[in-house]
């Protein structure tokens, strides 16, 4: 008796049956999460600013340690591993020093900085840099350093002398090869160790020095360290200050990239542009394909063939294919992919549902009702059909944003994306085109894969509830 | 009276459990048919005699709340059974059920004449051959010729394929034979011809028919006994010639006066209101708050079956 | 009943002269087209006021007649006259609006006839939105009256209802005040009552009959069940397979039908009857016929007991075989 025409839907009703699932709870949870993050993000950092950042302006990045890992990861290896240490010379607190001792008589001076700290780590730093922080005139007499490295126990050993070319320069300890031919030789001479060649500056800097390192073998000598230099300047006001940076090989929540960039910009920013993207695509391929469709199914007749048969041939268009070519030839900002994708999928087999529901509907009593207490067929469209598809049309519409944020990343990881903005598929991009994988960096992976198969899932788990609520027959009882 | 009654129910339960409570479709219904009698269950919709059908024959949703009481059929507790043996010995070899909207309930893909024979080869292992000739004579005696035996559903009219249905039904030779609506979506003179043929196999072959409709005046084409039910219970049971001359319960009453009649002059009359939810009915008789003959013991008491005459029972205080 | 009067002369509010209605059906995409031939050739008048019940059996035409005569479908053929216009292929906008205001549809489904996402106060005030009747306040008095009228009271708890709150009885009293609304002269209720339970068709058919007297409303019942024609009009068409194969006063027609079918139509009807199950009807067999491409003739002709060789070659006139009583039948030339 009861004819099957849908019950009404409420906005509060809906909601109120969507918590009702474990399905909806949790999807709202994730989706009130994201939406939270991406609010935050785009509050906190605006997009100048993070596309700032993620070309790393400035050197912003500079004292961040390479590929550290993030430092929840401590929990899984039960290292102490260690975090990034920076002293500078101007540091006021214990352990640094800096005496200036003036010549008299002269321009001369001479300063001694003593910058010490403790390493109790379980494992090596990933690099060590000293910045430079001079003043002098390049074109003058420049300053002379000379660098000492004193271990724990006391051991002073000489790490370079050399004279100063740039205020700003950075002695890149960790990777400079004068100065590891003249620890090892400094090591066989003094200790009468020969390092095996895969014994890095690090390790011989931090590690303790025994006959295992012939064999590569080294362990952390855990203590206080210093590093000594007494520098010679020339001229009135010429001055040196430096700092040192101990990177680790653990940072912040989400580890760094090979560009030194904290990946937490990158998956914090990925997420508002992951969820614009997915959901403007979403959105308007939705609305333009309920026009279309709507205009098909209700005129039918020539107007519906001509559209039914745009749409096939559309459907029959490599999409995929046709995006990756487009965006292999010009370099396109996201805007430009997003307008590319909705042309792409306007016609799409969506359409055909659709249709097939508007002239469903447009045959249900109460149309033919309208008609005879004389509505126009504007009126109908707008006040009697589209209300009637537009609930069903909510759960496809909300299932689909997967599909363009994986969409999104997938053009990223190819290379093909936005090369300015900070995005999931661009960390993942990054992260195979630096062999993440074999170097084991898997964090950089799967922190990305985990925020993507985040978002498909709550969105996939939101469609199914709404599915269930708004298609009566898919309900259990 | 031939004895013991053929089927005896008594007390039987059918409560579904929905989202919104439990629906209490069938609530404790008894009553008794004999071999050859034909026991008609009228009711408005959603008085629960479709779910009486799905009841006798076990066929039950997943949402199965409360399914209990006792159903003897020739001496036989037919609820004691399990799954496999009602399967096996009871549906459709000795119960078989034509459904509302049968025409619609033959598989499209499949011809005729081989789902008329479906029930002897599952049910009685009949070879495929023999049954397929059962199935022909099937369809002659419900008056549709054997050569449709080869044809595909869609080829067959309405009328034909409520005959087909009417046909793979009886091809067993089942002791009762319930319709559920049998000739709804059929046109006048279509289920004049129906009700032809059931009165014809009704004669001839001694079955008993539970005849389940919501038009009254339908039922009185083949109802030897007739039983009223109202949200569930059934209010009224008699003979034929009690109920469609002098019916005792108001609600009988108010029902006989609101249908309208070709060949007598009567002042058509109507019941306010709906009937009540299966989820929660009213307390006392279900029908009290709709009947202009109510007494206070009405709202508080559920009235028991009252025997006014020999067999015939009314569910009403009034006649206490 | 009112009294029966003459059905010729003038003051017609509405004369329908061989009016056809077919509906053409494709097999294939380069196949001829095959005629579906719903209304074959149907004439009457009505007069104001005049209640008429339009039976027949599913597949006859009755529920396209009442369409058609609604223009809710286009005529193929023939001629509708309303209120002395020719409406037959009414294209004028104004016109056309007129026409919507002037006559109304009622039908068979009160669920399906009604949009699940509007309130009823909203359904109501649809009509009078589109014909721009009155201001907010205005439309509020119509609405209100207009629930009041089909006894939905109190009126301010049904107003804000959706219709999946109401039950079906309730909902046909929406549409039949939703029909009302605008004041029509001529109503075209199809199957009104079909889907509703016993015991509340006769409530919703009172109320229809009261208000069509009481407004003075022509009123075209649709319907396949006999037995309540005679409550409701004091008319009546016998339809089958596209045709009206007998018309005239309810009662006479009832009482001393002329047509084959009708005959059939009436044997076939039980009334509640214990003897029923002793004996068997004497109906004709076979199903009315498919309307595509019918064969010339009478459409009756296949299954009628009382078939000439005339019948299958010539489609019968119609001719009055007493004052009012009209039958389409070679029997009676």
């Amino acid at each position: 008796m009861v004819s099957d025409v849908g019950m009404e839907y409420s906005l509060k009703g809906i909601v109120k049956e969507l918590l009702s699932y474990k399905s909806g709870i949790a999807s709202v949870l994730i989706l009130a999460l994201l939406i939270g993050l991406s609010v935050y993000t785009v509050v906190t950092i605006p997009p100048e600013q993070a596309i700032a950042m993620w070309r790393g302006e400035n050197n912003m990045w500079i004292e961040n340690p390479r590929n550290a890992a993030p430092e929840w990861i401590t929990y899984f290896v039960h290292k102490n591993l260690p975090k990034t240490i920076k002293v500078a010379s101007w540091d006021r607190r214990f352990g640094v020093v800096k005496a200036v001792a003036p010549i008299p008589d002269t321009t001369l001076k001479k300063i001694h900085i003593e910058v010490s700290f403790d390493y109790n780590y379980d494992d090596f730093p990933s690099e060590v840099n000293v910045f430079f922080k001079a003043k002098f005139n390049a074109s003058k007499t420049t300053p002379l350093i000379k660098m000492y490295w004193v271990k724990p126990d006391g051991t002073k050993i000489p790490i370079t002398e050399f004279t100063m070319r740039d205020p700003d320069q950075i002695l890149y300890i960790s990777v400079d090869q004068q100065i590891y031919s003249g620890l090892v030789a400094w090591l066989q001479k003094e200790k009468g160790v020969k390092p095996y060649k895969t014994v890095t500056t690090q390790e011989i800097l931090f590690g303790k020095i025994s006959p295992s390192m012939e064999q590569g073998k080294v362990e952390v000598e855990k203590g206080t360290y210093k590093l000594v230099v007494d520098a010679t300047t020339y001229n009135e006001g010429d001055d040196v200050d430096l700092k040192l940076v101990v990177y680790g090989k653990i940072y912040g929540i989400a580890g760094t990239d090979h560009l030194r960039r904290p990946l937490i910009i990158a998956l914090l920013w990925g997420t508002p542009v992951a969820l614009a993207f997915g959901l403007t695509a979403s959105l308007a391929i939705s609305i333009i394909q309920l026009f279309i469709a709507t205009i098909s199914g209700w005129y039918a007749g020539i107007v519906d063939s001509i559209i039914q048969r745009i749409t096939e041939i559309y459907m029959i268009i490599p999409f995929l294919p046709f995006l990756i070519m487009m965006a292999a030839f010009y370099k396109l900002d996201i805007w430009t992919i997003l307008a590319v994708v909705i042309v792409l999928s306007i016609f799409g087999a969506g359409i055909k549902s659709t249709r097939a529901l508007v002239m469903q509907i447009k045959e249900y009593p109460y149309v033919e009702a309208a008609k005879a207490y004389g509505a126009s067929d504007a009126r109908i469209i707008t006040l009697y059909i589209i209300p009637k598809i537009l609930p069903p049309l909510v759960p496809g519409l909300i299932g689909s944003v997967p599909g363009f944020v994986f969409l999104e990343a997938a053009l990223s990881f190819l290379g093909l994306g936005d090369p300015y903005l900070p995005t999931w598929g661009k960390i993942i991009n990054d992260a195979r085109n630096n062999g993440a994988l074999y170097k084991g960096y898997y964090y950089w992976i799967l922190e990305p894969s985990f925020m993507l198969i985040l978002t498909a899932l709550a969105f996939a788990m939101l469609g199914f509830a709404l599915d269930k609520i708004v298609n009566p027959r898919l309900r259990e009882m | 009276m031939v004895g013991v009654a053929m089927l005896e129910v008594e007390n039987l339960r059918l409560y579904y459990a929905t989202r919104k409570g439990v629906v209490k479709a069938v609530d404790r219904v008894s009553f008794d048919l004999e071999r050859g009698e034909t026991l008609a269950i009228v009711g408005e919709s959603g008085c629960g005699k479709s779910s009486m059908a799905k009841a006798l024959t076990r066929l039950l949703p997943r949402n199965v709340h409360t399914y209990d009481g006792v159903v003897r059929l020739d001496g036989k507790n037919l609820m004691e059974l399990s799954e496999e043996e009602f399967r096996k010995n009871v549906r459709w070899s000795q119960i078989s059920i034509v459904f509302q909207g049968a025409q619609n309930a033959l598989n499209p893909v499949l011809k005729v004449g081989f789902q008329i024979a479906e029930p002897l080869m599952v049910h009685d292992g009949v070879p495929k051959e023999e049954a397929l000739k059962k199935a022909r004579e099937a369809l002659r005696m419900v008056g549709v010729h054997e050569s449709f035996a080869d044809r595909y559903p869609f080829e067959l009219s309405g009328g034909m394929r409520q005959r087909a249905v009417i046909a793979m039904a009886l091809i067993t030779n089942p002791k009762l034979v319930i319709l559920d609506e049998p000739t709804s979506a059929l046109d006048v003179i279509t289920q004049a011809n129906i009700m032809n043929l059931l009165k014809r196999i009704k004669m001839e072959r001694n079955l008993s028919f539970i005849f389940i409709t919501h038009d009254i005046a339908l039922s009185s084409e083949l109802a030897d006994r007739v039983a009223v039910m109202y949200a569930g219970q059934i209010v009224e049971l008699t003979d034929a010639e009690e109920f469609y001359t002098n019916p005792k319960h108001p609600y009988s009453q108010k029902l006989m006066a609101s249908v309208p009649t070709l060949r007598t002059d009567k002042k058509l009359e109507f019941i306010p209101g709906a009937p009540p939810s299966l989820l929660a009915p009213p307390p006392g008789c279900r029908f009290h708050p709709r009947c202009d003959k109510a007494i206070p013991r009405c709202g508080e008491e559920e009235p028991p079956a009252i025997e006014v005459k020999e067999k015939h029972y009314v569910k009403c205080w009034l006649y206490a | 009943m009112r009294e029966v009067v003459g059905v010729s002369g003038n003051g017609y509010l509405l004369e329908v002269e061989d009016l056809k209605k077919w509906f053409e059906v494709r097999k294939g995409l380069f196949s001829n087209p095959l005629w579906l031939k719903a209304v074959d050739g149907v004439s009457f008048e009505l007069k104001p006021g005049e209640a008429v019940s339009l039976v027949g059996e599913s597949g006859s035409g009755k529920t396209t007649l009442g369409k058609t005569i609604l223009l809710l479908h286009e005529p193929t053929d023939g001629k509708i006259i309303f209120k002395g216009e020719d409406v037959t292929h009414l294209k004028d906008k104004k016109r056309l609006m007129w026409y919507r205001r002037e006559t109304a549809l009622v039908q068979q489904d009160p669920f399906g006839a009604m949009p699940s996402f509007m309130t009823i106060y909203r359904i109501l005030e649809e009509p009078l939105i589109i014909h721009k009747i009155g201001d907010k306040k205005e439309r509020e008095e119509r609405i209100y009256k207009a629930l009041e009228e089909v006894r939905l009271t109190p009126v301010e708890d049904f107003a804000p209802k959706y219709p999946h709150m109401l039950s079906g009885g309730q909902l046909q009293r929406v549409a039949i005040a939703r029909a009302l609304i605008l004041g029509p002269s001529l109503v075209v209720a199809d199957e009104p009552v079909s889907m509703l339970d016993a015991s509340v068709r006769v409530e919703i058919l009172n109320l229809m009959r009261e208000m069509q007297e009481s407004r003075n409303i022509t009123f075209i019942y649709i319907t396949h069940d006999l037995s309540t024609t005679r409550y409701f009009s004091e008319w009546i068409f016998i339809m089958y397979a596209g045709h009206i194969v007998e018309r005239g006063p309810t009662q006479r027609v009832i009482r001393n039908p002329l047509h084959p079918y009708t005959k059939a139509l009436l044997a076939a009807i039980p009334d509640p009857d214990p003897e029923n199950r002793k004996r068997f009807r004497d109906v004709p067999p076979g199903e009315p016929p498919a309307l595509i491409n019918p064969p010339p003739g009478c459409r009756f002709a296949p299954r009628c007991p009382q078939v000439m060789d005339k019948c299958k070659g010539e489609e019968p006139p119609e001719v009055e075989v007493e004052h009012n009583h009209f039958v389409k039948c070679w029997l009676y030339v």
